[in-house]
């Protein structure tokens, strides 16, 4: 079987392709049989399953930015400490708020940062460090996280997306951004719901059609390809031949696929329904998804609003930590809970608390960190990083140590290597088991 | 809400200095005497000051609370008063200025934040509620529970009708109810949904204080209309309920979306409402209400104002407030490099003539 | 005998020290300097130079480069069929005369100053002000970093440094790698570890232009005072010099020491203009007006010259003469070296005419080189011995799919009008380029773009509809299969229809007459999402 003629591998495909080159198929062959290695990259990557090491990240993107006291950072009896408690966790010494109680129960598997220092306290700005671990510069867009695990954990002739982003609010809506690495690494983008834009064919074309006039472009774009090797001409092709892998993945944004049961755990809500999906699609191979949940910018009312969404957060994070767990998928999959920066200690006169990222808390689990864990320490009120302070390079050379992926490799922008983290930035050792 | 009726205010309203406090304060109360001035703290205590109409001393605090001591109330003969915390405690307190520690308290009145609290007038009993959706009923000489009942959503405000013969919650979905206190049923519901909003997936609104008029024929309930959550944008709203037929007899709302909530309120005799607003940052109001007008016939900036204490004389008033410069991004350190707290300073005001 | 085989065995792999005397003459035509230098590499290289693009590749390379759209049948039809020895002058002169000319170079020009995905249109409407009336590079460049508010003529220009002020490393950054190609971010921090041209003195010797600069309520101010300290990665702290790249340091005068009215009066000047929403009184030594005269003078104004000359390269060919185009230093030379030098000179000597510099690069043999290449391994891009495949920008793609997609007939009439129609056609053409990413460097295209040709029902509205004057329309008219794949294949490729695509498509017709416009729509699709039409080739 030659795999290379057709361009998902398919049999059916194959029938269809011979359909309309009917008998004539010998002139069309003649003309456009020998075509140019340009899917050798897919052929190449065809070979293996899942790797089995192969690894995922669920971001949960507290957008707007999360109180670090009414989580993961409690100071109960400070002036700064507002109204609630903090609980005992399934690790011994390690407190959470009390808007926590389903995370503190599993508290073994999840570590926290609670020395973040990240300097910048702007939403956008802030976002993009975030996302990044990088600031970017006049000519370098560094790619996000997600583009990052595309290009490393993805797979050229993958039939499910390699990065899918949900923001449904319209909230700081930030797009995920391959930056340098270009749109071959793009997420897949759900703003409206949790359906991918363009994914379903439309109603005015059969699908025997669709399917043939895909093979008509790429017939005559292999063509064209003779004698032009060309990075970005494959690129083009290569987005093409997933076209109709994507389309099939539909299905995986479906969450009435799962049971009652299941979808319960998650809760009905639209967080725990792009949770539940962030998980299939975990499962199904895609590398990176990211669950944006808006919008925590508690400049009034901190508390209330915290006391609504925490709880939330709480039950998305231990449906998704028990759910991995229990399909074996806990050690290779990662849940990152982070935000772009934390809330203020003050109280302020509207009650709530402003944006503040000189010493805020982040969590992280599974996937290759260390579980129970809580690095890092602030002072009595929350104000300054005492011990262990993290920038955003550190988390991320954190996150790609446990992951990995060696936080120093080079990328080339041309000839230009361009690291991963910010030079001369060491992850933190206690967290990658 | 002080029990008593206090006497007409005559005059024009004078403001004194604001009186710098060290912390941040919730709720601040008169004693029914009118000689000492309570609040609860955001550090789990009681301030306390001894009045005279020259000045406010300092009284030695009170320990035994947690967090947030967001409701203090006096019983109608000023001689013990109640305070509850976020973390679901309930105190009661002599109001003898020498006595520091509580009369009885009960640490798991509650399981979690207690929003609201009233005293029944006759003192016969003290009722609390909060994010538990629980109502609970205290014996105030004892401390021990008399009933709790499901209230069916978050309550924020609470209050008794002044005959004694039912309880009114508002909780955070703007439903007002009436309770017959000695059953726990439900007697009916007001509807003040206007006060709230889901918005960005989120609650937000809520009804926040109650008034009563002086012959309790109307029920005054205060909040906001919600504009939009996250940073929360409101109009102020008071809302009259005729209280025999439930219909709303009145309906105040401003035009300015940053004027936010109504977090307090109380009846002046003379036939208008006193009441204080939270304002965004840098905002917030004293304002004077008569039911029936469209806009407050008079209007004092108070930055960010939470709570109104009037004392018993009907001459004299506080309103809580917090500092300027509380909020900001990021902050700024002091001159000793190190992040500067929060105050609520005391605003001062008097009818003078 | 070894010293001398070893100064030998340099000058052959380092032809870079030539001297500016042995350039050629500063007369000849730059097409002609241009295809001197590229020749003669390729001459002492193995590789040899592909053939000239046919006239039909030619036509749409150029027009897709100078109006940022593909030809019509007609303008294709006419050149291709033109016996003229003169035509290729004649086509790039009509086509830089044109209204078109501009607003594309606006386009580049807008994504090479405000970045790829910039969301402002403020620069792009001074751009197409500033290119539609001839001002030079240099005068562009005086005018973003000494824009004048109150000016409408130079509408727009401000915000190029009103969106960056706020980040004075970034401004000072930006400024560099735009106009002068020189990336000093690295210098931040730590003398550049790989370039020994960038010390932290350079870095901060250059902020301190910026650092007198800010944001005063939405206008742009400059006062009278501000130094820059930095810490060296050794020693004490230091003040910075204002310092231009080639290490020419500048002290600007000094000022007496202000008393504290002084101060006051000064910020209430700021205040004041802040309160009435104007533009700040301008101070009375302008650091930054000082920077572009520094920068321009004849020593200096080398990185200036050659870094407009590597962009304008990279814009026509595909490829920088130096690459990655911000890293113009000693340790990364150009791969022709004395073209380059030459170009710069050139730039310089004729006031940093722009239009000038375009035509000529366009006129050379070397732009006009076919990009296919039928050896074995191609050569590395930097040989330019065959031409590189351009990605098309959002802009181009879109108008060039309006044009591809309309009536052949519709182009056909008084050249105004023609223009006119052309023009409406780039302009409803804008919306959907803004579902295109923006080509950068490496750029990849996204299965988004794939999905979006594959499952919208945005590229079935505007591209596939059979209105009156499109194409689909037209198409109903013709009953012959052939003919139609022809008409298809002439109005979208920009050229004729060979004999097995014919024969492919026709069959695909007739197995479908069942759907015949169905069909004729399918094929429509695989063209304008094809590779072909997808590049500048």
């Amino acid at each position: 079987m030659n795999t290379k003629s057709t361009f998902c591998g398919s049999n059916d495909h194959r029938l269809n392709r011979r359909g309309f080159l009917g008998l004539s198929a010998a002139a069309g062959v003649s003309a456009f049989a020998d075509m140019t290695g340009l899917d050798a990259l897919s052929n190449s990557a065809l070979a293996g399953e899942l790797k089995k090491d192969q690894k995922r990240v669920i971001m949960l993107w507290l957008a707007g930015g999360s109180s670090q006291l009414e989580t993961f950072d409690p100071k109960p009896g400070a002036p700064t400490g507002g109204p609630f408690r903090s609980i005992q966790t399934a690790v011994p010494g390690v407190h959470i708020s009390e808007l926590m109680p389903k995370l503190a129960a599993r508290m073994q598997h999840t570590c926290i940062i609670r020395s973040l220092n990240t300097k910048n306290g702007d939403h956008g700005g802030a976002a993009k460090l975030m996302m990044r671990g990088r600031r970017d510069e006049a000519v370098v867009k560094y790619p996000d996280l997600g583009a990052v695990m595309a290009k490393e954990m993805g797979r050229a002739d993958s039939k499910v997306p390699d990065y899918v982003t949900f923001y449904t609010q319209t909230e700081g809506r930030m797009a995920g951004d391959s930056g340098f690495l270009g749109s071959r690494y793009a997420p897949m983008e759900l703003t409206t719901n949790n359906q991918p834009p363009d994914i379903r064919k439309l109603d005015g074309i059969s699908e025997l059609d669709h399917v043939q006039r895909a093979d008509l472009r790429e017939l005559m774009s292999k063509q064209f390809s003779q004698g032009r090797p060309n990075k970005v001409l494959g690129s083009h092709n290569e987005a093409y031949q997933r076209v109709r892998g994507l389309m099939a993945s539909e299905k995986l944004f479906d969450v009435s696929q799962e049971s009652a049961k299941t979808r319960d755990l998650y809760g009905r809500s639209q967080f725990g329904e792009q949770a539940l999906i962030a998980r299939r699609l975990a499962e199904a191979g895609v590398p990176f998804i990211r669950v944006a949940r808006a919008w925590w910018d508690s400049h009034g009312q901190n508390f209330e609003t915290h006391q609504e969404m925490v709880p939330e957060l709480d039950h998305v994070m231990a449906a998704l930590i028990d759910d991995l767990k229990d399909r074996g998928l806990l050690e290779n999959t990662m849940i990152v809970t982070l935000a772009e920066f934390g809330r203020t200690p003050g109280i302020n006169s509207s009650l709530g608390r402003d944006h503040f990222a000189s010493a805020w808390s982040c969590s992280i689990t599974g996937g290759g960190i260390k579980g129970g864990v809580a690095y890092g320490k602030t002072d009595a009120n929350g104000n300054k990083v005492v011990e262990g302070e993290a920038d955003a390079a550190k988390l991320y050379a954190t996150i790609y140590s446990a992951l990995g992926i060696n936080p120093h490799k080079n990328y080339y922008l041309g000839s230009r290597p361009v690291p991963l983290v910010e030079p001369g930035t060491e992850a933190i050792k206690e967290l990658v088991a | 809400m002080p029990p008593t009726t206090p006497a007409p205010a005559k005059g024009t309203l004078k403001a004194a200095k604001p009186i710098p406090v060290s912390q941040q304060l919730c709720g601040i109360e008169y004693s029914p005497k009118g000689d000492m001035l309570v609040a609860g703290t955001f550090e789990g205590g009681i301030r306390r000051w001894k009045v005279t109409p020259a000045e406010l001393t300092d009284l030695p605090p009170l320990a035994g609370h947690n967090a947030w001591v967001q409701c203090v109330a006096f019983d109608s003969k000023g001689e013990r008063f109640f305070s509850a915390d976020s973390w679901g405690r309930v105190n009661a307190w002599s109001a003898d200025p020498v006595q520091t520690k509580p009369l009885w308290s009960v640490a798991d009145a509650h399981s979690t934040w207690i929003h609201a609290m009233a005293i029944h007038p006759k003192a016969e009993f003290l009722a609390t509620a909060g994010r538990d959706n629980i109502i609970r009923l205290t014996d105030p000489a004892t401390g021990k529970e008399i009933r709790r009942w499901e209230a069916g959503d978050d309550v924020l405000a609470m209050t008794f009708h002044p005959s004694g013969l039912s309880l009114i919650t508002g909780d955070l979905h703007g439903l007002i109810k009436e309770w017959d206190h000695s059953t726990g049923k439900l007697k009916r519901e007001l509807n003040a949904k206007q006060m709230f909003l889901h918005d960005r997936l989120q609650d937000v609104g809520g009804v926040r204080c109650f008034a009563w008029n002086a012959d309790a024929s109307m029920l005054f309930a205060g909040g906001c209309q919600p504009k939009s959550g996250g940073f929360v944008q409101g109009f102020n709203l008071v809302i009259g309920f005729d209280w025999v037929s439930g219909q709303a007899k009145m309906n105040h709302k401003t035009t300015n979306e940053a004027d936010g909530y109504v977090l307090d309120m109380h009846w002046n005799p003379d036939g208008f409402l006193m009441a204080v607003t939270s304002g965004q940052p840098g905002q917030g109001k004293l304002i004077f209400l008569k039911p029936g007008e469209a806009q407050p016939f008079q209007s004092y900036p108070v930055p960010n104002a939470h709570s109104l204490a009037i004392h018993p004389d009907g001459k004299r008033l506080f309103v809580s407030a917090t500092n300027a410069n509380s909020s900001g991004n990021g902050r700024q350190l002091g001159k000793d490099k190190e992040y500067p707290a929060n105050t609520s300073p005391l605003h001062g005001f008097e009818f003078v003539g | 005998m070894r010293p001398n085989r070893l100064v030998l065995l340099l000058a052959t792999i380092l032809p870079s020290f030539t001297v500016a005397a042995d350039l050629l003459p500063p007369d000849r035509p730059i097409e002609s300097v241009i295809d001197h230098y590229i020749d003669a590499r390729l001459a002492t290289s193995k590789s040899k130079a592909v053939d000239q693009a046919d006239d039909y590749t030619l036509i749409r390379r150029l027009t897709l480069d100078l109006v940022g759209r593909i030809p019509t049948p007609a303008e294709s039809k006419a050149f291709v069929e033109s016996k003229d020895a003169k035509k290729r002058e004649q086509l790039v002169d009509r086509l830089m005369a044109s209204g078109a000319f501009v607003r594309h170079q606006a386009n580049q020009f807008d994504a090479m100053i405000s970045g790829p995905s910039s969301r402002t249109s403020g620069i792009r409407d001074y751009l197409v002000k500033a290119l539609g009336s001839n001002k030079s590079w240099d005068v562009i460049f005086r005018e973003l970093l000494v824009p004048n508010d109150d000016d409408a003529a130079t509408k727009g220009s401000g915000e190029y440094l009103k969106t960056r002020i706020t980040d004075l490393d970034r401004v000072t950054n930006d400024v560099s790698v735009t106009f002068f190609g020189v990336n000093v971010s690295c210098a931040q921090c730590h003398d550049h570890p790989l370039v020994q041209d960038w010390k932290q003195d350079h870095f901060f010797g250059m902020k301190s232009f910026f650092a007198r600069s800010f944001d005063n309520g939405g206008f742009l101010a400059e006062r009278d005072d501000a130094t820059v300290k930095f810490k060296p990665t050794k020693g004490p702290e230091k003040t910075a010099k204002m310092m231009f790249l080639t290490g020419k340091t500048f002290n600007p005068p000094a000022r007496k020491e202000q008393t504290k009215e002084e101060e006051i009066k000064e910020r209430q000047k700021f205040e004041q203009a802040k309160k009435d929403k104007k533009s700040p009184p301008p101070p009375s030594f302008s650091a930054r007006a000082k920077l572009v005269e520094i920068a321009l003078q004849t020593e200096e104004a080398v990185f200036f010259s050659k870094a407009i000359s590597n962009r304008l390269w990279h814009r026509f060919l595909g490829y920088g003469l130096v690459m990655p185009l911000d890293q113009m230093h000693s340790e990364n030379p150009a791969s022709h070296p004395e073209l380059l030098q030459w170009l710069g000179r050139d730039m310089a000597n004729h006031q940093y005419d722009l239009r000038r510099m375009i035509r000529g690069i366009v006129l050379s043999k070397t732009y006009s080189r076919s990009s296919k290449w039928t050896g074995d391994i191609p050569p590395a891009p930097g040989v330019f011995a065959v031409a590189q495949l351009k990605p098309l920008t959002p802009m181009q793609l879109a108008a060039s799919m309006r044009v591809a997609v309309a009536d052949p007939a519709t182009f056909e009439g008084k050249p105004e009008d023609v223009e006119k129609r052309l023009e409406s056609i780039e302009n409803s053409a804008r919306g959907f380029a803004g579902n295109i990413a923006a080509p950068t460097d490496d750029f990849q295209i996204g299965v988004s773009e794939a999905l979006l040709f594959s499952n919208s029902d945005r590229v079935e509205k505007e591209f596939l509809n059979d209105g009156g004057d499109r194409l689909i329309g037209k198409l109903k008219t013709i009953k012959d299969p052939t003919q139609a794949v022809e008409l298809m294949i002439s109005s979208t490729l920009c050229r004729p229809a060979t004999p097995d695509e014919k024969k492919l498509l026709t069959e695909y017709l007739q197995r479908r007459t069942d759907r015949s416009a169905d069909a004729q729509r399918q094929i429509l699709w695989s063209l304008l999402s094809g590779a072909e039409f997808r590049f500048n080739y």
